[in-house]
């Protein structure tokens, strides 16, 4: 390491006060950390900006220099197209006597993203100074097969050759309309809201759907 | 407060801050941006932390700094008083070598909960902050 390393002072360990304002219901949130910051006696703006790209390279898209000194990229985008980046990072170099000062802020999606915006900013951090990283987590595969834990997957509607439900690991679901839902499976009792809510019973294969008006069979 | 005060002691702050939305509809997404710094000149760093508290106050409601004397303020807001925050903003105060200072802006929302973008956050937030004072012509006659 550099001479962020031999000259770079990391500023005091951490003072985490975090706000969690939850609700029962609530799988999502915006998750953000800030305030890391690191000193470099000697060093150029360059140097932070070339070294801020290269981090915000390493574990995120697209760095974009927003304005001097200030760095920005974001997570991955959906294969749909659609704009659903869940993380963002950003990096702030500000000249300081003979060196400089990097600041560190970083958001992500919960729990949507696999990593929280405190690992992310530690990662940047510990890329940009040439310190050790640790591996961010990486999103969980989607359950497939069929199974009586949970109602993950496609559903064909019994009755409707036209109609399957997607439903994914959020609890929601959406049809081969694009008409959106959710479910919610206490043992082998599901609730359905879609077009109302519906109590229906799932098999003891996993694999059948059934009650209030419908059936539904998993592609398993 | 200038940065190397903050030296002697513990400086650094790391703010973690959940904001938990009670409901997020299909395709929610994370907006991010940073917007131009505001560089104040022949101003205290004072000035900027008193401009930053404002103006999270004024637009957000709230603020809190990330470890006192850190020079970090955070503020969230919320899409009505009773729900969850669904939104985040960082404002960050630095003294300039050559005598005044810098403040940059950092906004993270939840689209399409939150009513407003985080460019348009951030926005709000500059303009709240206020300009840097325009330069003084002399010669006044």
């Amino acid at each position: 390491m550099t001479p962020v390393a031999n000259r770079g002072r990391l500023f005091g360990a951490f003072l985490c006060a975090g706000i969690l304002l939850t609700s029962a219901l609530a799988p999502a949130a915006v998750d953000l950390s800030t305030g890391l910051q690191h000193v470099v006696a000697n060093g150029t703006i360059d140097e932070c900006n070339m070294k801020a790209a290269a981090a915000l390279s390493a574990y995120l898209q697209n760095p974009t220099q927003a304005s001097p000194g200030e760095w920005i990229a974001h997570g991955m985008t959906s294969t749909n197209g659609v704009s659903d980046t869940t993380a963002a990072g950003t990096i702030h170099c500000f000249a300081h006597g003979t060196g400089y000062v990097v600041s560190f802020s970083c958001a992500v999606e919960a729990p949507n993203n696999p990593y929280d915006a405190a690992s992310l900013c530690s990662d940047l951090e510990a890329n940009f100074t040439g310190a050790p990283q640790k591996p961010l987590a990486t999103p969980t595969p989607e359950p497939t097969g069929c199974t009586t834990a949970n109602l993950i997957g496609t559903w064909q509607s019994d009755k409707d050759n036209t109609l399957t439900l997607k439903m994914t690991p959020d609890g929601e679901l959406i049809d081969s309309e694009g008409v959106s839902g959710s479910w919610y499976l206490t043992g082998m009792s599901a609730i359905i809201t879609y077009y109302g809510n519906h109590t229906m019973t799932l098999s003891a294969d996993g694999k059948h759907l059934r009650g209030g008006g419908y059936s539904f069979t998993r592609k398993c | 407060m200038a940065l190397r005060s903050r030296a002697a002691g513990f400086a650094a702050v790391f703010f973690a801050l959940g904001v938990m939305l009670s409901a997020v509809p299909a395709g929610a997404s994370l907006d991010a941006v940073v917007a131009p710094r505001v560089v104040v000149p022949n101003m205290p760093e004072s000035d900027c932390v008193t401009r930053a508290e404002n103006a999270l106050k004024t637009v957000m409601q709230n603020e809190v700094e990330a470890g006192e004397g850190s020079g970090v303020f955070v503020g969230v807001t919320r899409t009505d008083p009773s729900s969850p925050a669904s939104a985040a903003a960082v404002i960050e105060c630095h003294t300039v070598d050559a005598g005044g200072y810098s403040a940059s802006f950092t906004c993270a929302v939840q689209t399409p909960t939150n009513p407003e973008g985080a460019a348009a956050l951030c926005t709000r937030l500059v303009t709240a902050f206020g300009p840097a004072p325009a330069a003084t012509s002399g010669g006044a006659l």
